[in-house]
This record gives structure tokens, sequence and C-alpha cells, in this order.
């Protein structure tokens, strides 16, 4: 039973490819897939809410202790819920919102690559299978983004965001790796926090992992790849960039935190990070008249309170930023719903631009406005109970900058209501019913976190001991959330006059991260310009000269120099073969030259035959022939016959021509005149009878290093592909 | 090269030295030879001809005879890990009184793929010339 848990993450990339190959209806491919999932999911929840832990694996590296291993305790349990009920809602979104797009199942495919990839993610007990899982999230990040790739922003935006994500995934991997070297085991579930926390390398594996979770959760200062994310179409905004996968970040420190958390270092490396980004977020929301991007910066900040409540490293640190984490999908899933049939219908997201909504779309509105109670933690709302819970886990020496953000996060909210009140043009306008009913769960679910408790209670009760969440209803907390609102509201009207006049900021994350893709292209470009001359001789005296300079030191730092006296009837051959280099150098015309060339060659058959090797010579022979084969019947004709663009005796040519020769001469001579392996010749005679032949040197190539030979035929064969695809080029 | 006396010395010369190729691969296993040696005079009996009657109008798909020569070769070796041993292995069959190691099986593929890559080179090179 519990093995049916491996296949969950399975469902959606499967489904993935019916998608893009339907035609008709892929969004009822991606519903289907999802509400299979859901389905899986039930006897998973069953036992997460029982306090039971579902787990299974799959043997894959098994020497490294490596396995696709599943495990769904309560926290895996609820966030895969959130992946797959969200996940619902967006495709039934998503199919009145891309009614006319015709690349529409390539969309709903990616959507299901991401869906799998991040239950795999949340449901995964194997460091590296959450690695690969993760990293599969970016990757569909990165095609969601750049969907409508038409468009120069939405390439780039997909690009800054693969790379930042992916980059932070690189070196959580190396978190991981030492992590698991560390501990032991890639287990998550069997990891020691003793032994990790003991380790000297405890702040390497903390610092690692933390710049995957930090890239991944668009903490400061990495955070821009976020708000350039919104050029996605807004399902995807919703789905991706707000509800699931920028909250991955945040589970691994919450999966983590038993194992790497509760120490100082833990609180002084992500409390600072998580409320800077907080504020920061909230306040740059303000500033936008884009709807999307408000949403995004919000988004931003509202990832920074989780991370900063997970740095808290305690229980209910881990309790309030789940539970705040659910209350965000929920209004910020709706918000982004609302802000994407706004779009849909006004054909624009910019706030000054937009009046009066409400007339004519009002039950969009009335979501709108139910969300923003909730992101604005008003009573009776989610965020209410969450940001109450967040003020207790933060305790009261960091509960002012929940205050001070509670101020800007209702002002931002009351930037994106704005759109819906005063008079303004709104004749034409209306709403189809498949852009506003898929969020109808979601602000319903931000109504009931914050009026029947058993529902906050239930999912921190999936993470550990139950314990009180639900608030105390007293106008003493009532009060400063009431006052934040309004104070917000103020703020809101005080941005909308700031954000038209704001500056263009001078430089922000994609501009840094623009120059330096551009700095780096340069230097590749510059790089390229050098070493590629589409000279032949540049690129020969650059191999020939690296292989001298390289084999030669070593070679030459051993060279036993010959004895002339022992030259022998050898030395004719000597003769001729040096006497037929000189003649090819010396050669002005091009056909002595390669003649010559053979006579080298033949004159090193010889010296084979004189060595009493006749494989040798033959082979030697043989080679021999066919190259001046092919040089005289085919490449004279290819090249001109004049004397070469440089002449041979030029001073570098000459140089590496002969540095070459005087290594590969005291190469040849040191290994034919040192004590020969006496070992591997008796080996061979001893065993050629088993092989049953007598000729050793084709018994070496055949059979017993025949793996060799196998892997020279194939390096023949690909060479020869090479010329024939050469030759077949388009000319 | 269209020359009366190269014509009538390849018609009788090529055929004599395609054979020798193919029994210097079959020798190998006792005397000088094998695949690689076999497959380039068998190349060179090849392009004899052309020279001789001009080449094949158009270049044949020589990746062809590279490919099922590396795959000969591989699958020779596949043998032996269905039996459980090392891949690669080679056994020493007879056949009735010829000796057939299974390496000579090994062997046709390295033929095969010297004789199909030298062939591909030398006539994209002989088209790229004319």
């Amino acid at each position: 039973m519990q093995t049916l848990l491996l296949g969950i993450p399975l469902i959606p990339l499967l489904a993935a490819p019916w998608a893009a190959a339907s035609r008709r209806a892929p969004w009822l491919v991606a519903l289907g897939a999802c509400g299979a999932v859901l389905l899986a999911l039930v006897p998973v929840a069953r036992w997460a809410a029982a306090g039971l832990v579902a787990s299974a694996e799959l043997s894959w590296f098994s020497a490294l202790g490596v396995g696709y291993r599943l495990r769904a305790d309560g926290l895996s349990a609820l966030f895969a819920l959130l992946v797959a009920g969200v996940g619902v809602l967006i495709v039934l979104y998503a199919r009145a919102y891309l009614e006319h797009e015709p690349r529409a199942p390539a969309f709903f495919a990616y959507l299901l690559l991401f869906a799998g990839s991040m239950l795999g993610l949340v449901l995964a007990d194997d460091l590296l299978t959450l690695y690969v899982f993760w990293e599969g999230t970016s990757l569909a990040s990165f095609f969601l983004i750049g969907f409508h790739d038409e468009r120069w922003e939405a390439r780039q935006a997909s690009v800054r965001a693969l790379v930042v994500t992916v980059v932070g995934g690189l070196a959580m991997l190396a978190g991981f790796l030492l992590l698991g070297l560390e501990a032991g085991t890639f287990r998550v579930s069997e990891l020691d926090p003793r032994t990790v926390q003991g380790s000297p390398r405890y702040p390497w594996v903390l610092g690692l992992v933390l710049a995957g979770a930090f890239t991944k959760s668009a903490q400061i200062p990495v955070h821009f790849w976020l708000p350039g994310a919104m050029v996605a179409p807004t399902p995807v905004s919703a789905y991706l960039h707000s509800a699931t996968m920028v909250k991955a970040g945040v589970f691994l420190l919450l999966r983590l935190l038993p194992v790497l958390g509760g120490t100082e270092l833990w609180r002084t490396w992500i409390l600072p990070v998580g409320l800077g980004t907080f504020l920061f977020g909230a306040v740059v929301a303000v500033l936008q008249d884009d709807l999307k991007a408000l949403l995004a910066y919000g988004t931003v900040s509202a990832l920074g309170l989780a991370t900063a409540l997970a740095g808290t490293g305690t229980a209910v640190g881990r309790d309030a930023a789940v539970l705040y984490l659910v209350n965000h999908a929920a209004y910020k899933g709706t918000l982004f719903l609302v802000a994407g049939a706004v779009e849909h219908e006004t054909g624009t997201r910019q706030i000054r631009h937009l009046r009066g909504l409400a007339r004519a779309m009002p039950a969009t509105a009335a979501l709108a406005a139910v969300s923003v109670f909730s992101l604005a933690a008003l009573p009776a709302s989610g965020g209410f109970v969450a940001k109450d819970l967040a003020a207790k886990a933060l305790g009261h020496g960091l509960e002012g900058w929940l205050w001070v953000g509670a101020v800007v996060t209702a002002a931002f909210g009351a930037r994106f209501l704005q759109v819906f009140f005063g008079s303004g043009e709104a004749e034409h306008r209306h709403e189809p019913a498949g852009l506003w009913l898929p969020a109808l769960p979601l602000a319903v679910l931000c109504v009931l976190f914050g009026t029947w408790r058993q529902l906050p209670e239930a999912v921190v009760g999936w993470l550990g001991a139950p314990h009180n969440v639900w608030p105390k209803f007293s106008w003493g907390k009532v009060a400063p959330a009431l006052l934040a609102a309004v104070g917000g509201a103020g703020v809101a009207w005080f941005g909308g006059t700031v954000s038209s006049r704001w500056p263009e900021a001078r430089w922000n994350g994609d501009r840094v991260f623009d120059a330096l893709q551009a700095a780096l292209l340069r230097f590749a470009d510059a790089l390229t310009h050098l070493s590629l001359t589409g000279r032949l001789r540049d690129y020969l005296v650059v191999i020939l000269g690296v292989a001298a300079v390289g084999a030669g030191l070593p070679v030459l730092a051993h060279a036993r120099w010959p004895e002339v006296g022992r030259l022998s009837f050898e030395a004719a051959f000597v003769g001729i073969g040096v006497a037929a280099v000189l003649v090819t150098v010396l050669s002005r015309s091009l056909v002595a030259a390669v003649v010559a060339l053979g006579a080298v060659g033949y004159s090193v058959v010889f010296l084979f035959m004189g060595l009493r090797a006749p494989d040798l010579a033959l082979t030697q022979m043989l080679v021999e022939t066919v190259s001046l084969v092919l040089f005289l019947a085919v490449v004279t004709r290819l090249l001109s016959t004049d004397v070469p663009d440089r002449h041979p005796l030029a001073g570098l040519d000459l140089l590496v021509s002969v540095a070459v020769g005087v290594v590969a001469g005291a190469l040849a001579f040191q290994l034919t005149t040192g004590p020969p392996s006496q070992r591997l010749a008796e080996f061979f005679a001893r065993n050629a009878k088993l092989a049953g032949g007598t000729n050793l040197v084709n018994l070496v190539v055949v059979d017993f290093r025949g793996l060799d030979t196998l892997g020279e035929i194939t390096v023949l064969g690909i060479a020869a592909l090479g010329v024939l695809a050469l030759a077949r080029r388009p000319r | 090269m269209n020359s009366l006396v190269l014509r009538t010395v390849a018609r009788v010369v090529a055929p004599v030295v395609m054979l020798y190729g193919v029994r210097l691969l079959l020798v190998g296993h006792d005397s000088p030879g094998g695949g690689f040696v076999g497959g380039l005079v068998t190349a060179l009996a090849v392009v004899l001809g052309w020279m001789a009657f001009g080449p094949p109008p158009r270049a044949r798909r020589w990746e062809r005879g590279v490919a099922l020569g590396v795959g000969i070769s591989a699958v020779t070796g596949l043998g032996a890990v269905l039996l459980g041993r090392p891949f690669l292995t080679h056994a020493l069959l007879y056949a009735g009184p010829v000796k057939l190691p299974t390496s000579l099986f090994f062997d046709v593929g390295v033929f095969l793929v010297v004789v199909s890559a030298t062939l591909a080179a030398v006539r994209t090179l002989w088209e790229a010339g004319s």
C-alpha cells in the first residue's frame, strides 16, 4: 500500500507528454492528473492526520546509499495537498485564461512537469532525490516564465530566474553532499542532528543549503527574479510564483530544521535575511503600479516573513511558518487570479488606468476584498490567525517588525483594491465564470481559516504536538490590526502618488544580472576570437606545441640518449628518412613534398622489419599507402599547389616541429631501449594458448584488449561520420 | 584518370588485392594480419578500382557500414555476458577441423569499420576535389 506513494509524483510527470500531444482538451488531461494525485493523497493525508508516516523506496544508486525514497509525514502531506489542490483550481482557471492560446498543450504539459517535480520535492526523503526534483521545478518554471518566447523580456526573465535558482540549487547540492557525508546517510529522516551540528563543516553545510533556499524563495538580494517572473501567464504566477514553488525554499528550511536548526548560527543567518526581505518586499510593493508586480513584491515580503519564522528555529516558529504559508497560498493565489481576470478583461494591469471595476466585475471584486482582508490580517480572516501565531513565534523582541510590516502590507492590499472603487469607464467589461469560480474555494479558505477553529488547529496538529493556536479575541489584538489597516490605507494613498513619480532605479538586481551576463558573453567572445583563427596551421601549432611542452618535459627529464656506436644497419634507413624529411620541408612543390613524406613513412617500415615486427611493418606500410593515395588522388586537387601562405621554415613553425620531433624521438627511444616489461610479455605468451592463436599482436588487439579496440573503431567510425557530415554540409 | 594501362592492370590486380585483404583478416590469428590491416588492403583495392573505372555515381551510405561494424564487434562481446562472463570474453570454437575463435567475428567488425571509414573518407574528398 505504501509503495503507491512512489507513484504520486509520477502521475503528473507521465501525464505531461499526454497533455502535450492532446490537441482538443489538454486541460482535461491536466485536470485528471491533478485530480488523481488528490485522490491518491487521501489515504496519505488520513495517515498523516493520525500521526502516522507513509514511506516507500526504490533502490537507485545502492552503492552510494542513494534511492528514490519518498516519505509522507504531516509537513510533506500538507504541502503535497497544497500542490495538488491549488493545481486543480489553476488548471480550471487556465482553461478559461488560455482559451484562444494555440500553444495551450505545451503550457499544460509544463504545468504538469512542475506539479510532478514539486510533489516529488515535498515528499522526498532522500537528499539527492529532493535535489533532482528541486531542479525539475526550476526547469518547469524556466519554460513557463518564458512561455511567450517571442518576447525578449520573457526570455530574459526566464533566463534570470533559471540562473539564479540553479546556481543556488548547485550550492545546495554541494551542501547536501557535505551533509550526507558528515551524517553518513542521504536519508533525510535518518540525519542525526548531533553528528551534523557537532561537525566542523556544519557552517559550510548550513551556508550552502541556505544559498539554495534563499534563491528559491527569493530572499534579498536575489529576490529580483521573482518580480521578473511576472511576465509568465497569470495562472503560472498564481501557482508557481506565489502558491507553491517559491515556498520550496522555506519548505527546505522546515524540512531540515530538526537537523540543522536550533543553533545560534541558524538564527543569526536566517532571521535578518527573512525580516529584511519581509519589510523590503512590502515597501517596494506599495510603490508598484503594475498589479502583478505589486503582488510579486508582496510575495517576496511574505516569503521573507516565512523564512524569518523558520529562522526562529522553534516548534512554534515552524507551525507559524506553515500556517502562514498555507494562508498565503489561499489569499495570494486568489489575488493573482483576480489580477489575471482584470487583465484578461481590460487588457491592462496598470493601477492608474483602472477604476471602478466593482460594478462590472462584482464577483471578482468580492473575492479580492475577502483576500485583501486576510492579507491585511483583519480579524476573522486566516491572515489574522496566522499573524497572531507569528507574533507569538517571533517573541517580544521582534514583534515590532511584524506591526510595521502589517501597516505596509495593508497598504499594498489597499492599493490593489483601488482598481475596484471610484467611478471609471467600465462599460463593456464582464466577468466569465471560468475566471472567478476557480478562485472561490481559495477565498472561502481565507474565511474558514479565520472562523473555523478546527482548521488551523488541524494544520498545526499534522506537524507535531497540537497546541492552542486560536487567538483570544481581545481589543488589545484587534485594535492594532484595525489601526494597521487604516494606516495602511493612508500609506496606500501616499504610495499611489509617489509611485507615479518614483524614478526608475539605476541599479537593481535585473541590471546587475544583465551586466554580469553581458560581461561573460563578451569574455567568451574575446576568447573565441583569440583561439579560433580559422587557420588549420594555427590550430596545429597550438595542439602540437602543447603536446611537445606537456609531454616533452617529463620525457626529456628521464631521457637516455643513444650511443652512436650502437647504431647498426638501421643507420642506412635513418639516413633515407632524414633525407626524405629534408626534401619534404624544402620542396617547393606540394606533390613532391607529399611523395617525400611517404618516403619518410616507408623508411620507418624498414626499421620495423629490422626490429622483427612484421605486423607493425605491414600496418605502417598500408597506412602510408592509403595516406599517399588520399593525398595524390584527392587532396592535391583541393589545394592550390603554390607555396603555402607561410614558409615552412618560419620561426614558430620550425620551433614547434623540431620540438615535437625531439620529444617523439626521445619518447620512442626511451620506450624501445628501456628494460622491457617482462611481466607483460610473459603474461601474453603464457595465455596465448587460451586464445588459440600464435600471432600475439593480433591476439592483444582482438582478445586481450578487445575493449580498447572496440573504443578505437568507435572513434574511427565517428571520425568517418564527421567527414561525411562535413562533406554533405550545404555549400 | 583515364588510362588503358591502369584499367587493364586494375582488372586483374584489384580482385586479387581484395582477396588478399580478406585473407589477411582470416589468418590474423596466427600470422601477420588482422581486421585493421585487411580492411586497409581491401579498401585500397576498391580505390584502385575507382581510379581505373571512375568512382560510383554518388556517395553510398558508408555510415551504415560503420554502424554495422561497430555493432558486430559489440555484439560479439555480448555473448559472453549472456553466459555470465565479462563483456568481450572470447571463446575458441572449432567447426570441424577449422579453428573458429569468436574473436574472429570481432575482427570482422573491425574490418567493416576500417573499410567503410576509409572509403567514406576517400569518396567524400574525391567528390570535393573534382
